[in-house]
């Protein structure tokens, strides 16, 4: 009687308990690229932190993570390119981007005091993020889609068509 | 009496009534705002925390939420410094009347002051630190006095160096 008291509830809020803003979010985000299993280069330009966060199916936790590209367009990822990061209690750690543009850190190795500060380097370039980051990992919740009045297009390095090497996935 | 007309008004404000309805409220001076609100941008407004029309208070600047434009392409416009000071006018107006009214003394009445500090539970940890120049800034235009000097230091976010090659 007891246990059918407790365990109840715990099935109803099993059911009815989980977070509508993220469950939106990941129903919006749709199924996996056709050809492309989950893995290091899949879903480029989402926000990795939706199930990388620590509360979702994704195997991995990441503090940042995100997609750059060469251009605004968006058109084209950004490979071989190191994010370089800087926190407010004076660490710093980096990743590079790998050929579908994506990079991503781990919690376990870094998670930035925030504000944070980004530059990405390409070909000894720095090019320094605008603003700092105060809390969001996922790059693509503030980068998405169309510039807007509350969202900058997708992370690039520059706006000019410069001649990058070539580095498309296999 | 006064206690009916300010009823009154707190009625009216409960059916999303607009800064001007204010009236019968003191608030903080507008004028000479811009320099308290280039403080909140760069402590609460970027598009991940108050720059972002899911936040009950809002910042709008040139690095946040735009009121027409795009984040980070040009300077905050006086439109923009227009709905920062309504969103935060807007946010408590019953409480900012008191601060107001009592020359800013207990600032802390404020959610903002509360969550800027971290004494309430904030998403955002501690953005304006109790004593710090941000936190000396908003203080100082509750209290009718803005303190120009404490404002522009507390603008500033220093950046670390940039990273060597």
């Amino acid at each position: 009687m007891r246990a059918r008291h407790i365990l109840g509830p715990l099935a109803l809020c099993a059911a009815g308990c989980a977070d509508p803003i993220r469950s939106d979010l990941l129903q919006s985000l749709g199924e996996e690229q056709a050809g492309l299993d989950a893995g290091p280069l899949h879903r480029a330009g989402q926000p990795c932190l939706a199930c990388h966060g620590g509360e979702g199916d994704g195997q991995m936790v990441f503090s940042v993570a995100g997609t750059i590209y060469q251009q605004p367009d968006g058109a084209v990822p950004l490979a071989n390119a190191i994010v370089h990061m800087a926190d407010s209690a004076g660490d710093r750690y980096q990743s590079a981007t790998n050929c579908a543009g994506n990079f991503f850190i781990q919690e376990k190795d870094y998670a930035p005091v925030y504000p944070a500060w980004v530059w990405i380097e390409f070909g000894g370039v720095f090019v320094p993020m605008n603003s700092p980051i105060f809390r969001e990992g996922s790059c693509a919740t503030c980068h998405a889609g169309e510039a807007s009045d509350v969202s900058v297009a997708g992370v690039y390095f520059s706006e000019l068509d410069l001649d990058y090497p070539s580095a498309g996935c296999p | 009496m006064r206690g009916a007309s300010l009823f009154l008004t707190l009625l009216s404000i409960g059916g999303c009534a607009g800064y001007d309805d204010l009236h019968a409220l003191r608030m903080p001076e507008r004028s000479g705002f811009e320099v308290v609100g280039d403080v909140l941008h760069n402590h609460c407004g970027s598009l991940d925390c108050h720059g972002t029309p899911v936040r009950a208070l809002r910042v709008y600047g040139g690095n946040g939420m735009r009121v027409d434009g795009i984040p980070g392409q040009g300077a905050t416009t006086d439109a923009e410094y227009d709905a920062t000071f309504e969103s935060i006018v807007l946010f408590e107006p019953e409480v900012l009347h008191g601060v107001v009214l009592s020359g800013g003394e207990e600032p802390e009445r404020l959610t903002m002051v509360q969550k800027g500090r971290g004494v309430q539970v904030h998403k955002g940890g501690v953005a304006m630190a109790l004593g710090s120049e941000a936190d000396a800034c908003v203080l100082s235009w509750l209290a009718s006095d803005i303190d120009d000097e404490a404002c522009d230091d507390g603008a500033e976010l220093q950046p670390p160096s940039q990273p060597e090659p």
